[in-house]
This record gives C-alpha cells, structure tokens and sequence, in this order.
C-alpha cells in the first residue's frame, strides 16, 4: 500500500479520522488516572499546569510576536494571590484564581502599553524587568507573602464525593481541574485567534503598519491580547499553588520564564498542540536527564538539547510531528474547504480569506503552511 | 556630603561591571540586532578557563590574557556554528539557541569544576588595608582596575570604530547591512568579529572581577539582567551610552537603596530596572540611543 | 565581447519566478537602460545581478562567472550597485559613506577620488560632516552614485535613479550619468520607469514586462516606436 493515504476532506473517512483522534484523546484523559501512580499522575498535573502558561504565552509571544521574558511574573502574581487569599484571608480556591486572574489581566494590559511604542529587544528587556522585579518584590513583602521562607498550606478540597477521596483521589481532582483549565484557555486562545482578532494580530506581526493603514486598531489588539495572555499564565500560577502548596519566590524566577519560552518554541510556535507537547517535554526531560545521570550534567544534556532541538525540528515538535503525519496520511481538500491538518495549527492559511491583510511581504513562511494542498 | 561620595564609590563597583557587559552585548547587537542571552555565561566560563590557566602554573596576568584570547575564538566560533546557520531573521530560534548555550556553559562548568567557589588571585593588592583614601571613603584598587581597564577597552573601541577601515567597515554594516553587502563588505565576516570582540571583552571582565566576586557559576547570572538594562538605556547601539547607563545604574540602585527606606537592600537591584521602564516609557530608544525613521 | 553578459537568467523570491529566462548583454563603456513599468521586475533584475537574491542561468562579468558569487564578492570584482531607494548608510557622515565605498578596494587615490566626486556633486562637499541621514532625496541619490563608483568599478548598476526626484533634479542627474559614461568610459545598466529620459543617454534599451526580457533595441528605435510611446513615454 503505498504512503501517504490520501483522504479527501470532508469525506466519511475524514469525518472518522478526526473523529477517532478525538475519542482517543478523551479516553487518553480519562483513562489516565487510573493507568499511572499517583506519584506519576501528580508530575502530568504539573506538566498539564506548565502548558495553561505556556498556552497563555504563545498567544503573545507565539502568535502575535511579542517576545516576552516576563510571564514567569504573571505566573507568579496568580500564584501568589490564591495563595495568600486561600491562606492568609481564608477566601475560596476558585475566586482567587478568578481575582488572581484579573489581577495579571490589569498588569498585564499595564505592562502591554509601552509595548505600543516599543520593538523587539527593547520590549523583551521590559518584560524581562517586570519579571526579576516581582521575586525581589515578593522577597520585600515578606509579611503578605512570607517572604523567602516561602508561603505554605494551599489546597484545592476536592468535592466530598468517593471518587476523588483519599490522597490519591485529591490527586486525580487537580488532574481534573487542570485539564478543564487547559482546555478552557485552548478553547480562549483558539476562538481569539480564529476570528476578527486573530486576523488583527497576524496582519500586526507580520507588517504593522500595513495592519494599521488597514483600520487595525493596534492599542486595543495589543493591550487586550497582553493582558488575555497574563491572565491565562495567572490562572496556570494559581493551579500551581494549590498543586504544589508551596510557593516560594525562586519558583516562579528567571527560570521559570525561559522553561516557558523553551517549552513554546521547542513545541511549536503559534500553533494549537505546540505549547502542550512543548510543556511536557520541558517538564519531564529534566526529570528524565536527572534519572540517568547527576545534577550537573543532566543541565548539559538539557542544554544541548535546547539546541540541537532548534537546528532539527526548526518547526518545533507540532511542525514535525505534523511533517510526519502527511508522510502517513494526507488530506486532500475539496475546493471550498480547507486542510484540517493545516487548519489545527496554521494561522497564515486561515488569512487567505482575507486577501486585503494578507498582500505586504511575509518574510518568513511559517512552517505548518508548508502543507500546500495538492503538492505532490 | 562624605557619606554620599562613600555611596557613589561603593555604588561605581557594581556599575563598572554593569557597563563592561553592556558593552559585550552591544557588540553583538550592532550587528545582527541579538541579545545574547549567554554573553554572561560566556564571561563566567572564560573565568575558569582564567582559572584553569592560572592553576597550572601561568602568571596572573598571561592566564588573563590567554582567557581573553580563548574567548575571542570562541565567540567566532560560537557566531558561525550555532547562530549564521540560523540565519538573521530567525530571531526566537537564536533567543531560544543562547538560552541552550546559557544552560549548557552554566552546568558545564558546574561539572568541571564542581560547585563550590573557586579563589581567583587578584591583580592588585586587595587585602582590607589596601585602600586610598578619598574623601573619607576608600577607594578599593580592585574597583578601580576594573575601572582603569574598562576605559583602555573603551577607547581601543573607540579608536577602532572611529579611525581605521574595519571600524568603518563595522559601523556601515550596523547601520544599514544590506547596504554594506553592496559596497563589497563581507558582512557575515563583521557579525563574526562582533561575536568574537563580545565574548573577548566578556572574557576580560570575567576574569577581573572573579577575585572580588569569587568564581561561581552563578557569578555572572545578576550582573547579565542589569547589564541588559544598561544596554538599552544607553541605547543599544552605542557602546559610549551603554557603559555611561551601566556606572550610572550602578551609583543610582546604591544611593536609591541606601536613602529610601522601602528599597534597602532586598529591591536594590529592582531600583535598576524601574528606571529602565521609566526611561522606556519616555524614550523608547533610550538615553542615547538613535532613532531610527521608518518609511513606510 | 561584453562586459557583463546574462543568459536565460532565471530569479525570484521563493514561491516562484519573477523573472523567467533573462538574456541581456551590456558592452564595455555602453549605457543600457532596461524600461519597464511597476512591477515589472526590474528590482528583482538588478538584485539577481548584483547576486542579492538566488538565481539561475548564466551571469557574466568580463568572461568571469559570477552567478553563484555572493554579493559582497560580486562587488569586490567590480560590478558596483546603486540600489533603489539609495541604500543610504544613516548613521554614517557623507563623507564616510564615500570612504565605505572606497572600502574593497586597496591602494591608493582616495583623496583624488574624493576630491573627483565632491567637484561632481558640490553639494555633496558642502555637506561632507553632515549625516547622511539629513541629506534630501537627490542629494542622497548622489551621495549613492558616487559611493558606488569610489570603489572604482568595471560597471555600474543604477535602480530606478530617479525615484521620487522632481524632473529638474531627475534631469541633472541622468546628464551626470552621462558624464561618467563620457569622462570615465563606465559601462552603465540602468532599469528605469522615466523612459524619456533614460532613452537620452542610453544607447541600447530593453523592454521588461512581467518578467520577461525582450530584444535589445537601439534607443533610438524605442523613441520612434508608437506602441511604446505611448505604454512608457505618456505620448
């Protein structure tokens, strides 16, 4: 049988194929918990949490091109309000994330306005100082946030019912909570980016001031897309407190930032399963690297593979994986409709409606467009 | 009045450092419009090698030397392997290629030379009674040879940039590089030398200030963030403005810290990066940076 | 034999080609003007030359193939640009604009060629300190020709000179042209959407129309021709 099965979109076979990839996914989810331990299903949690931030920063950084190297902040400014609302103020879990969130959608439209007058490297050192001042600033209110000692005593309680009893059971209702996060801020991030807004925000990457000419309002697109992205890496910030039911500033540094940016990038720039796949991988590979060899080195395979990651897969692990997938199966498109492959994960494609933003000079092809129909 | 001259002394520690990296960063800013998210590592790195040098038996001085030599091929080597193959629009693959090289150095050394602080000798006296006294503060000879040092490594710039054919060569090619490849300038070898002036420069500064910060592998992780905002305040495309904003930076976050009771020493650094989006807010290029005009 | 001499060239950028199967010749000490309207591709001809953009097909100066030589090494072996736009360098003054063109070639006589090009341009010595940045378009046009030749080339290559210049500046600069061609017997390609006035110094044109290359014509034909005279000259 000969390589790549061709399915005509929109055709029974089609209709199954993505059916069946999406039964599986549910049954994948559910099944999940009672598949691992405990102790595993708790380290998918905290890669699932990595992912709602990281989801949160590829709608900024990823699809609207505004490098940030502060949302390891906004991750912060939400973990800390559900943990000092839970703990200090005795507030219920689910208003503190809704207020934690808002908090980091204020901030984050705050910190978007220089982002109006700002490019490239100049706005990423601003989210860079946004993001080393807040562990400085959390270590300073040491009397709300407990400082460096760190904050203790989060919890999510689980509803008293015998499925989610026990420690194992507290264990699958995080899991839970954060699935429904991950897919509420999927569904946000997709929805955004698939209408009005997210053709504003292709057209501003990639020429501005055509986009402006255009009637784009770009204060608007920009404040709001920052501040929608903040509030997203918040709500990943709040789930990690109660996961963790630590926090302390180092948690939520420098580091955390890069792990999101790598997590991005190495996943899949401004596409759909690119941040989740990404957020795994940066999640358990240094867990895995720390398996098989002592700390110091497993930073260097860490590092090494930061790299060699770039030069290989330079579409991230989405681009690849979808690379691959039209090596085994190929949808073909009837005239009207479009690719559902590059639909899932490609935005340029989506702007072909929309001939009048798309005209000034793309310079460089994203790489889920690769999948041009009808090539051979 | 003592007391101040005694803040801003102390306050020139810190920013001497600051404006040294920024200068790194600026080298290879001009160029190809990067920040090299690893220049600090770079400089952390050529310090063991300093070590190294200087554990097997080499003068002080040549161990400096030999670092910063080491450092120069590195960088070039650096530029063509892991970054030209890139090429220069692929800004978040490069971003994302000096955060693998900042966690590859920052362990390896971890791994080489372990991770407890290594003694660096110092070039100049520095026990505590080795001091000049000013103003009835102590000018330290450590501060003041990184100082001294940081002046000689401007004006060779400067003499470079301003008075021979490569300087020109460089300042075209950071100007308008499509133009510069249309007079003949060969504009990838230019990148190259700025990587290489970079990691030299880092490398120098590195091993000067291992004795005073002493020699781990987080030495340079700080110095890097305030550096950065040194660089864009004085605008990134001037190495003058850069080392001017990082002293400044320096003596600002000391006496900040020193007179508002709210900062003290906990948001000392933070006080370098308020300014930084103070200034930014007011001019986007920075202090003295150049505005560029974009016809559209 | 000719100077530069392109066969069945092909260029683009990515998606598709462009220009398709370009033949064109320039002689030593001829100017030749290659007419076409917007978006015909003439920018896309003179970058594919200059070696700015990836080309296919045969690409000649002096009998040396440079088709697969990069721009900078193209430069060095004497095939100098004036792109369009001017490719002036902003942050340098005038004066070390010209010496950055002066920059591939060794040897002496740098000061008589400055000298040359400030007694050709006066406004350009006036203004010698001065950022380039703060020069007006014509000046800046200027200031671009003669970079261009202080790295003494075999042969210049002039895109689109007169853009957005008024006629009287446009006029001045192409009787400029002319002189070099004259006094210093530069062989001169120039793509140009002025046709009138190009066709004046010129004496060969081509026609570019949506990326193919006619026949070479004498200019003189192409004045006289009606089609094109009323497609190009506005008559």
């Amino acid at each position: 049988m000969a390589l790549p099965l061709e399915i005509r979109s929109g055709s029974a076979l089609d209709r199954g194929w993505r059916l069946g990839r999406a039964v599986a996914l549910v049954v994948l989810v559910v099944a999940l918990p009672y598949a691992v331990e405990t102790f595993r299903l708790g380290q998918i949690t905290g890669a699932l949490i990595l992912a709602v931030a990281v989801v949160g920063l590829n709608l900024l950084s990823g699809f609207t091109g505004q490098i940030s190297l502060g949302h390891a902040a906004f991750f912060g400014i939400g973990a800390y309000t559900t943990g000092v609302m839970t703990v200090t103020f005795d507030y219920g879990v689910v208003p503190s994330f809704v207020v934690g969130m808002a908090m980091c959608f204020v901030v984050g439209v705050i910190v978007g306005l220089p982002a109006l007058r700002l490019q490239g490297m100049y706005l990423a050192l601003v989210t860079l100082a946004v993001g080393v001042l807040l562990p400085s600033l959390i270590r300073r209110l040491d009397g709300l946030t407990g400082g460096s000692s760190g904050l203790f005593g989060m919890e999510f309680e689980p509803p008293d019912i015998a499925y989610f009893a026990g420690r194992a059971g507290g264990a699958v209702w995080i899991y839970y909570v954060t699935v429904v996060a991950l897919v509420l801020s999927c569904l946000v991030v997709w929805n955004l980016m698939n209408g009005r807004i997210g053709r504003a925000v292709t057209a501003l990457r990639d020429n501005e001031a055509a986009a402006i000419v255009m009637g784009v309002n770009r204060a608007f697109v920009r404040t709001v897309v920052f501040g929608i992205s903040a509030a997203i890496a918040g709500l990943a910030g709040g789930l990690f407190a109660v996961n963790s039911g630590v926090l302390t500033p180092d948690a939520v540094s420098l580091l955390l930032t890069i792990n999101l940016l790598v997590a991005m990038v190495l996943g899949g720039r401004a596409s759909f399963w690119g941040p989740i796949l990404g957020a795994f991988v940066i999640y358990f590979v240094p867990v895995w690297t720390s398996d098989v060899t002592q700390a110091p080195i497993s930073g260097v395979i860490f590092g090494a593979l930061v790299i060699a990651l770039v030069f290989v897969l330079p579409g991230g692990i989405a681009g690849g994986l979808n690379a691959l997938l039209r090596r085994v199966v190929r949808i073909v498109p009837q005239p009207p409709r479009r690719d559902e492959v590059t639909r899932s994960s490609s935005l340029p494609d989506d702007l072909s409606d929309d001939p009048v933003l798309l005209a000034p000079g793309r310079t460089e092809p994203e790489p889920a467009s690769a999948a041009r129909p009808g090539s051979p | 009045m003592d007391l101040l001259i005694a803040r801003i002394v102390d306050g020139l520690n810190n920013g001497v450092i600051y404006g040294f990296l920024a200068l790194a960063l600026v080298c290879v800013y001009r160029g190809t419009k990067h920040l090299n998210l690893a220049q600090g590592e770079m400089a952390m790195f050529s310090a063991f090698i300093a070590y190294a040098l200087y554990a097997v038996g080499l003068p002080v001085p040549v161990a400096v030397l030999g670092t910063v030599l080491v450092g120069f091929l590195a960088g070039g080597l650096v530029e063509r392997v892991l970054i030209r193959p890139l090429g220069h629009h692929a800004d978040y693959s490069i971003l994302l290629v000096t955060i693998g090289l900042f966690l590859v150095l920052n362990a390896g050394a971890g791994v080489i030379w372990g991770g407890d602080p290594l003694p660096f000798p110092a070039l100049v006296p520095s026990s505590p009674e080795d001091y000049i006294a000013f103003f009835g503060t102590r000018l330290r000879y450590q501060p003041l040879l990184v100082l001294g040092v940081l002046i000689v490594v401007m004006t060779a710039l400067f003499v470079l940039f301003k008075y021979t054919r490569l300087g020109l060569a460089m300042r075209a090619t950071a100007s308008n590089p499509e133009s510069a490849r249309l007079l003949g300038i060969r504009v990838n070898r230019i990148n190259s030398l700025g990587w290489m002036l970079a990691a030299g420069v880092g490398a120098l500064v590195g091993a000067l200030i291992a004795p005073s910060t002493t020699l781990t592998t987080g030495m340079m992780f700080n110095f890097l963030i305030y550096a950065a905002a040194a660089a864009t305040l004085g605008g990134f495309d001037s190495p003058g403005g850069a080392v001017l904003a990082g002293i400044l930076l320096g003596i600002a976050e000391n006496i900040i810290g020193s007179y508002v009771w709210f900062v003290g020493t906990d948001l000392k650094q933070a006080v370098a990066l308020v300014i930084l989006l103070a200034v930014l807010m007011i001019r986007p290029t920075g202090m003295f940076g150049t505005k560029k005009v974009e016809r559209v | 034999m000719s100077l530069l001499r392109i066969d069945d060239m092909s260029a683009g950028y990515g998606a598709g080609d462009v220009l398709r199967g370009v033949t064109l010749s320039v002689d030593a000490g001829e100017i030749v003007v290659v007419l076409g309207a917007n978006g015909a591709g003439k920018t896309t001809l003179m970058r594919a030359v200059s070696g700015m953009i990836p080309r296919r097909g045969t690409v000649e100066l002096d009998g040396e193939d440079i088709a697969r030589s990069s721009a900078d090494a193209i430069v060095r072996r004497g095939l100098a640009q004036v792109p369009q736009g001017r490719g002036t360098i902003v942050d340098l003054t005038v004066e070390e604009n010209l010496r950055a063109g002066a920059l591939v070639r060794k040897g002496k006589g740098l000061a008589e060629d400055l000298d040359r090009w400030y007694t050709t341009y006066p406004r350009l010595a006036e203004r010698r300190r001065q950022k380039a940045g703060l020069l007006s378009g014509g000046e800046q046009q200027m200031l671009a020709i003669s970079r261009a030749m202080m790295s003494r080339p075999r042969m210049l290559l002039c895109d689109e000179p007169s853009l957005g210049l008024s006629p009287l500046l446009t006029e001045e600069l192409f009787a400029s042209l002319s002189r070099i061609n004259g006094e210093l017997g530069m062989a001169i390609l120039v793509v140009e959407q002025n046709a009138m006035i190009a066709l004046e110094i010129a004496r060969r044109g081509y026609l570019l129309e949506v990326g193919s290359l006619g026949d070479s014509r004498p200019a003189d034909d192409f004045a006289s021709d009606d089609s094109i005279r009323a497609a190009y000259l506005g008559q």
